[in-house]
Order: C-alpha cells, then sequence, then structure tokens
C-alpha cells in the first residue's frame, strides 16, 4: 500500500468520524434543554470568540491603542524577540533529547493499531500516517496559540500568525519524534540513559556558558551590570545579535522567523530557510527505522486500560490507585439509604488524606512561628497575616465543598445504570451525595477552627470577646454547610438535567458546544438562585439578630444562625425533593 | 414472579422491544435468546428498572415496578457482564453498603455466611483491583444475593470466567433458582441456557418469536424433524423472513414471523 492511499484512508476516517460525531450531538439537539445551550453556545461564542477569530482572518487585525506591541514591532525588538523565542526552542529541543525514554512509541489509539499494524503497511508508511494525522492537532494548537498570543503581539496577518505557529510546532513534534527514533537507537546499541543525559547536559551547559561568557565581556566593555529595565533590554539585544548566539541558535532562528514576520513579504522571505528546516527534520524522521510497534502498543493499551478504568470501576481517568481505609463511622443495615451514599464518599475521601495534613501542617507552623519568633515586628507581622489564614482557608473549603459535591454526583452518575437498579428514591440518591461531599468538607472546616484555637494557645489574644467568636462560629458552622449545599445545587442539577456530558468518557460524543451554553447558563443561574435564596436567609437572620441583640450581642448572633439556617435548609430541602425528581426522570436511553 | 404484559420500548419511531409478555414462576429459569440487537439487553434493562417503558406493564415479585419501583426493587437482583464495583470499597464494606440500601435486618449474620458460601471469606478486606474476574464476579454475587432477592436477571453472567468458575456459577443459578428464584439469563451460549433454563424466550426484532419450556420450543420449531436443539431452533428463527422457508410436512408448524 503507497502512501497516498493511507493518506487517502486517513482524510476517509477523519472526515467521517468528524460528521459522525457533528450528527449524533446534532440528534441530541432535538431535545430542547440541549439545543438551548447550544444556542446560548453559540452566541456566547460569537460575542467573545468569533468576532474577534473571524476579524482577524479576514481583515489584518490591529490592537487596540495601549496594548503592548501595538504598532508592531521595532528591529531591535524583533531581534530580542527571535532571540529569545530561539532560546526557547533550543531548550524544548535540549529536552527532547534529554527526557526521552529508552523506547520510542508513536501514540497511536488501540483501535489504529488493531487495523493499521497486521495490514500491509510498511513502518515508514506508518511514520507517514502518524504525521498526516497529527496536522489537525497541529493547526487547532496553532490556531488557539495565535488568539490567545495574537492580543498581546498584534499587528500582522492572522492566517500568517498561525502558519508561522504551524511551523514551530511542527518542527517541535518532528524533532522530538526524531529525538526518540535516534534515543532508542542508541539505547540498543548500549548507551544508558544516564550517559546520554550526561552529554546532553554538557551540550546545554556549553551552549549556556559560551553565550554567559561572552556577555560577561560585553558587561566589562559595557561597564558594569545595568541599573535600569532599558539597561537590561539593550544588554539582552546585544547578547542575541552578537557574538557566539546568533551562530548557536542560528537554525533555531529559522524557525521562529515565520511567526514575528510583520508583513506578508517578510513572512515570504522567512518562510522558505524555515520549510527547508521542516524538511531537513522530515527526512531524518522518514529515514528512521525504529521499531516503535511494541512500544506503541504497550501505551495504547495503557491508556485504554485508564480509560476502562474510568468506565466500569466507578474510578476517574488519572485518579491514582486506592488504598483501603477503614469507614468513618459504623454503617448499620438498617436506616435511611441515602446515609449509605454519604458514607461511601466518606470512605474515598479518607483514601487523600493529603489535604488534611497539608492543612494541620501549615497551621502548627504558622502557630509555632508565633511562639518562638524573637523579633516583635516580624512577630506583629506574622500575626496580623497568620490570623488570617483559618478565614482565608474556611472560604476556599466553601468553594472546594462545591466542587466536591459536583465531582461526586458526576462521578456516581457515570454508574447511573447501577444506581437505577438499587432502590434508592431519587430524592435519597441526591440527600446522599449532598451529605458525602459536605461530610468531607465540615471535616476539613473544623481544621480552620483547630487553627484558631491554635492561635489563642500561641499566646495570641484574639480581637474579639470569646464569648461573641462563638457565636459567630457556631452561626457560620449552622449556615456554612447550607451555603456549601445551596451553592452546589444548580451544578448538581446541571449533572441530573444534562447527563450526557457526564459520560463524556463512555463511547459517545461527549459535550459539545451546548456544554459552553450550558455553563453560562449555569453562571448567570448560580447568580440568580444565590440572589433569589439568599434574601428571606438575610432578612429572617437579620430579624433574629435585632431580637437578640437586646438580650446579648453572641446571643444576637446564634439566633441570626438558627434564624438564617431555618429558612436555608427548607429551601434546601425543597431543592433536593426537586433534584429527585430530575435523578427519577433520567432516561439513560436518551442520554448519548 | 416476574409478570411482563405488553412491554414496549420505543426510540423515537423505532420499536426495541414491542408487545412482550410472558411470565417467570418461582423456581423458573428463563434464557433470553436472540439475535444481535434484538431487543434482549432494553427488555432486560427494561425489567431492571435501568429504562423507563414507553408501554406496558412490568410486575416484579408482585410489584409494579412503574408505580411502585422501590418495592418491585427490593426484590429485585441485576447482573450486568461487567461487575459494577466501587474502587474505593473493601468486598466487606460493598456488603455493608448494599445491606444498607435495601435495609437487611439480618446483614450482620447473613454477610460473613454469604462470603464463605462464595469462597470470599479471605478477601473481605481486598479491594476490587486486588481481585481476579471471577472474584470479582462473585463480590458482584455476594452483593446482588445479600437481599435475598425473589427476581434474578443476569446478562451475560459467564463472560470472561474460566471453566472452573463457569461451573460454579452455573450451580449457584441453578441453587437460587431451586431456592423460589424466578432468574432470567440472557446469553450467547445456547448450551448453556439448554443445560441450566427451564424455559426459553426468543426475541427477533424486538416481537416475541417463541417462548415456552425447553422442550415446547423445540418442538414448535422441530418441523418434524427430530433431535432439533437449542441452537437449530435459534438458526431456524433467525433467518426466517430473511429466506424464504423450507416447505414443511408438519401442518402444526408456526406461521412464518413477519
Amino acid at each position: 500500500m503507497n502512501t497516498w492511499s493511507v493518506i487517502q484512508a486517513l482524510f476517509f476516517l477523519q472526515t467521517q468520524s468528524f460528521w459522525n460525531r457533528l450528527r449524533s450531538r446534532i440528534h441530541r439537539l432535538r431535545q430542547p434543554k440541549y439545543l438551548i445551550g447550544a444556542v446560548v453556545g453559540l452566541a456566547y461564542l460569537y460575542v467573545y470568540i468569533g468576532r474577534f477569530v473571524l476579524g482577524g482572518v479576514f481583515f489584518p487585525r490591529s490592537a487596540p491603542a495601549g496594548f503592548p506591541f501595538a504598532q508592531g514591532f521595532t528591529l531591535d525588538l524583533r531581534n530580542l524577540m527571535e532571540g529569545m523565542a530561539a532560546t526557547g526552542v533550543f531548550f524544548f529541543v535540549l529536552g527532547a533529547w534529554f527526557f526521552s525514554g529508552p523506547r520510542s512509541s508513536l501514540a497511536f489509539s488501540e483501535t489504529e493499531l488493531a487495523h493499521l499494524l497486521p495490514a500491509p503497511i510498511s513502518r515508514r508508511t506508518l511514520i507517514r500516517y502518524k504525521l498526516a494525522s497529527s496536522q489537525t492537532g497541529l493547526l487547532i494548537s496553532s490556531l488557539i496559540l495565535w488568539f490567545f498570543t495574537g492580543r498581546t503581539f498584534a499587528g500582522g496577518h492572522a492566517v500568517l500568525r498561525i502558519a508561522g505557529w504551524w511551523v514551530v510546532l511542527a518542527a517541535l513534534s518532528l524533532h522530538s519524534l526524531g529525538a526518540s527514533f535516534v534515543v532508542q537507537r542508541i539505547t540498543e546499541r548500549g548507551l544508558s540513559s544516564w550517559l546520554r543525559r550526561t552529554l546532553t547536559s554538557l551540550v546545554g551547559f556549553a551552549v549556556v556558558g559560551t553565550v554567559l561568557w561572552w556577555g560577561r565581556v560585553a558587561l566589562l566593555v559595557q561597564g558594569g551590570i545595568p541599573s535600569s529595565p532599558e539597561g537590561w533590554r539593550d544588554f539582552a539585544q546585544h547578547i542575541f545579535t552578537s557574538g557566539p548566539a546568533p551562530w548557536l541558535l542560528w537554525p533555531f532562528r529559522l524557525l521562529v522567523r515565520p511567526w514575528l514576520a510583520g508583513s506578508p513579504t517578510e513572512f515570504a522571505l522567512a518562510i522558505g530557510p524555515a520549510l527547508f528546516v521542516l524538511a531537513i527534520l522530515f527526512v531524518w524522521v522518514d529515514r528512521s527505522d525504529v521499531s516503535f510497534e511494541e512500544a506503541s502498543l504497550e501505551r495504547a493499551r495503557r491508556w485504554a486500560d485508564r480509560i476502562a478504568n474510568a468506565r466500569t470501576r466507578h474510578q476517574r481517568v488519572g485518579m491514582p490507585k486506592p488504598i483501603v481505609r477503614p469507614a468513618a463511622f459504623l454503617l448499620r443495615p438498617e436506616g435511611n439509604p441515602a446515609l449509605a451514599l454519604a458514607w461511601k464518599h466518606l470512605i474515598e475521601l479518607r483514601s487523600r488524606p493529603r489535604n488534611y495534613a497539608i492543612a494541620i501542617g501549615v497551621l502548627v507552623l504558622a502557630a509555632i512561628g508565633i511562639r518562638i519568633c524573637p523579633n516583635a515586628e516580624i512577630l506583629e507581622s506574622l500575626r496580623s497575616s497568620a490570623a488570617l489564614l483559618p478565614l482565608g482557608i474556611a472560604a476556599i473549603l466553601v468553594v472546594l465543598g462545591v466542587m466536591e459535591i459536583t465531582a461526586r454526583v458526576r462521578q456516581d452518575l457515570r454508574m447511573v445504570d447501577h444506581y437505577k437498579t438499587l432502590p434508592l428514591t431519587g430524592r435519597q440518591f441526591v440527600a446522599g451525595e449532598f451529605l458525602g461531599g459536605l461530610g468531607s468538607t465540615l471535616c476539613r472546616q473544623l481544621v480552620c477552627f483547630l487553627g484558631v484555637a491554635l492561635f489563642a494557645i500561641a499566646g495570641q489574644p484574639l480581637p474579639v470577646h470569646w464569648p461573641i467568636l462563638l457565636g459567630v462560629s457556631v452561626a457560620l458552622l449552622t449556615i456554612g454547610p447550607g451555603l456549601i449545599m445551596l451553592l452546589a445545587m444548580l451544578p448538581v442539577a446541571a449533572a441530573l438535567l444534562f447527563p450526557a456530558w457526564v459520560h463524556s468518557t463512555k463511547e459517545g460524543p461527549g459535550p459539545g458546544l451546548e456544554a459552553t451554553g450550558q455553563r453560562v447558563i449555569l453562571a448567570v443561574g448560580q447568580l440568580i438562585t444565590l440572589s433569589v435564596s439568599l434574601i428571606p436567609v438575610a432578612l429572617v437572620a437579620a430579624s433574629m439578630f435585632w431580637l437578640g441583640q437586646f438580650v446579648s450581642p453572641w446571643i444576637a448572633f446564634l439566633l441570626a444562625g438558627a434564624g438564617g439556617a431555618a429558612v436555608l435548609y427548607t429551601e434546601i430541602g425543597i431543592a433536593i425533593v426537586f433534584l429527585g425528581k430530575a435523578y427519577d426522570a433520567i432516561d439513560v436511553s436518551l442520554e448519548q | 414472579m416476574i409478570e411482563v404484559s405488553q412491554l414496549t420500548k420505543l426510540y423515537g419511531s423505532f420499536a426495541a422491544v414491542s408487545d412482550l409478555s410472558f411470565t417467570v414462576q418461582p423456581g423458573q429459569l428463563l434464557g433470553l435468546v436472540g439475535p444481535n440487537g434484538a431487543g434482549k439487553t432494553t427488555c432486560l434493562r427494561c425489567l431492571a428498572g435501568i429504562i423507563p417503558l414507553t408501554r406496558g406493564n412490568i410486575r416484579l415479585a408482585g410489584c409494579d415496578l412503574a408505580t411502585d419501583s422501590i418495592a418491585a426493587k427490593r426484590q429485585l437482583a441485576f447482573f450486568a457482564d461487567e461487575p459494577r464495583l466501587f474502587e474505593y470499597l473493601t468486598v466487606a464494606q460493598h456488603l455493608a453498603f448494599v445491606a444498607r440500601i435495601y435495609g437487611v435486618k439480618d446483614a450482620d449474620a447473613r454477610a460473613p455466611r454469604l462470603l464463605e458460601e462464595l469462597e470470599l471469606s479471605e478477601k473481605k478486606d481486598s479491594l476490587p483491583n486486588e481481585l481476579s474476574r471471577g472474584m470479582k464476579q462473585k463480590v458482584a454475587l455476594a452483593c446482588g444475593l445479600i437481599h435475598s432477592p425473589k427476581v434474578i436477571l443476569f446478562d451475560e453472567p459467564l463472560t470472561g470466567l474460566d471453566p472452573l468458575a463457569i461451573r460454579r456459577t452455573k450451580e449457584t443459578i441453578r441453587q437460587l433458582a431451586r431456592d423460589g428464584a424466578s432468574v432470567i439469563i440472557s446469553s450467547h451460549l445456547l448450551h448453556l441456557l439448554e443445560e441450566i433454563c427451564t424455559h426459553i424466550l426468543v426475541v427477533k426484532r424486538g416481537i416475541l418469536a417463541a417462548f415456552g419450556s425447553l422442550q415446547d420450543v423445540r418442538d414448535q420449531f422441530a418441523r418434524g424433524d427430530s433431535g432439533v436443539d437449542l441452537e437449530e431452533v435459534f438458526m431456524r428463527i433467525a433467518t426466517q423472513g430473511d429466506t424464504p422457508p423450507p416447505p414443511s410436512s408438519d401442518p402444526a408448524a408456526p406461521p412464518p414471523l413477519t
């Protein structure tokens, strides 16, 4: 089979896969909930990205006044940029030789390997197939990089900028592949990894050392270390434009030059040499005759195993191997089944004790620091900043608590077909998920309160009278969990109403444009939900506080907390009933 | 007892299962067979309460699955082809979790007995990733049996098991039926079904093609031939309608399916 036939087959595979994926997503839009998400997502993309991208492609884009390099690059600046970019490419190239493993592998999927390895295709054609199939990804990466860097390095034509990025990325990709082939060959001939890494490091040190030596000479001539940023910039320009650096970085400069071209003419002049370097790299890789098949099979199998684990064993891709953890409490066989879910989640969370260890470690160190610090000024500074630490962590934990609950629900929804066979009502399922996520957050929040206690032990007088602190603490502990649950309501509702997004690790098209729209709707909905639901809570809490202050400030805080909590938890109870109905209404057969 | 009446599941205008009616009495073992895409999995998933029916009615141990799903599911155990276990729970913790979900009062006594019967006692503190596939299958069995279900559904129960595990699983399934459970097994292993099932249900393109005791189904499609086994019955049903049926000398032979 010749290369052209393989490329035709590849083109067929990619276009058909794309259209079939698109068709599945369009098919899903027949459900109004996904259609609305798609419309909002499209509008969002147009407003925030589309206008910008289309404007850049069809018209030369100029940056708003005040943007760095809004007027394009001066010659000096371009030389500096070219030198810096070439240095970056040089280190990337060096890294490929240093970090490359002893066996080279091409990243094929298991399906590709199953079809391609037994097929009458030569090794060289397989490499070409891989290189051709990677171009789509490189082009998308170029587009994304242009989009993000284009805002800063404005000016020039968008298409030329994207092409410039593609040249750099394609060269790096080709080089990494070629380097891994060579590393495998020299390893097979007996060169050990540490010797190869030592030699690579020596090359790196030699190049950097030569440039630094030249820099030192330049500094002596210049009359000392520059004292201003402009002085440093001039010095860097001098380094990159004279002495050994321009010669040592010459091939890398050729590669980045098209990206920095300020006009089509400059690009036309720069692209020839860059393509010449690319051609050399291609010939180098193409002529490599290294047996990568076994390593590729192993690599594909490892990845497929991880995906399979995520699908069948209730585990997320990339999660560490679990370890046995005792249950947080004894689960009696009788009682509300929702507690079983929370119990299960707590066991899972106990398998990740590092969070607690780090938090406790930081707090203990802070307390010890305050205790033993000999300098009064430093001590004062430490106290003022450390006093905020537990509060800061508590605030972060609210956000983490929301994420924890949402993650629990999304994780369990991957096994919704299993849960649906259990005698669990939707309400019990949702309540169990909330309890599990909340339990872990409360444990962490207790660590924060431990921090406050440590300050007291360390002799730091607390800024408020302790009964008031007690009142505030009780109020926060009462309302805090409710606040976390309230914030988690909408993400959980989204997961229950749009389970197809959660199924992204399963076979199927995964979340599409409608997912973006849903996130926009979610963010707006989150604000509205919070505002609407917190108004009655705040009103009741304020009223209770007003009443309580006639007795005592700490009683006022306690009453405010109790009143607010009563309203908050009533709202949450109602929300759980509705979310439970959403769970009951999930039709697994429709969510693909 | 499993009572299924006019079970229909539509995906848009496509009928995955259409007007399926059958009953499985306590102690009976029903083999569910059919060509790929015939609607077996859809049927099982409907019976397990995973997907809602479009039309029809399912009663499990006297409880209506649509109107009283929790009570119906309390009588049910569904075993998927791939054991679904929680990565972070040990074997014993799995049983504690399931016991709470089903409210098994005597779980403390039942769990060790079940682990002993399934030869899992030594593995009770192991995580699923430390177990072989056969062991995982056993853990799934233990979880499914701890609440003494009266309705048991198996989807390809022998997938990936070694010969020893296959023999033990078959014996377990037989024992469950002997203990009074109504059992449905969906499988392509016709010799397995022929060996252990009392009844057979054949579906083709979502409709019932044959239902009855194993002998009745054989006789129904024998067309005068002797020694017709389930595989031959399956072939005759599967190819019926695709190619013109051979002329039958038996006037009682069933009409071709449409």
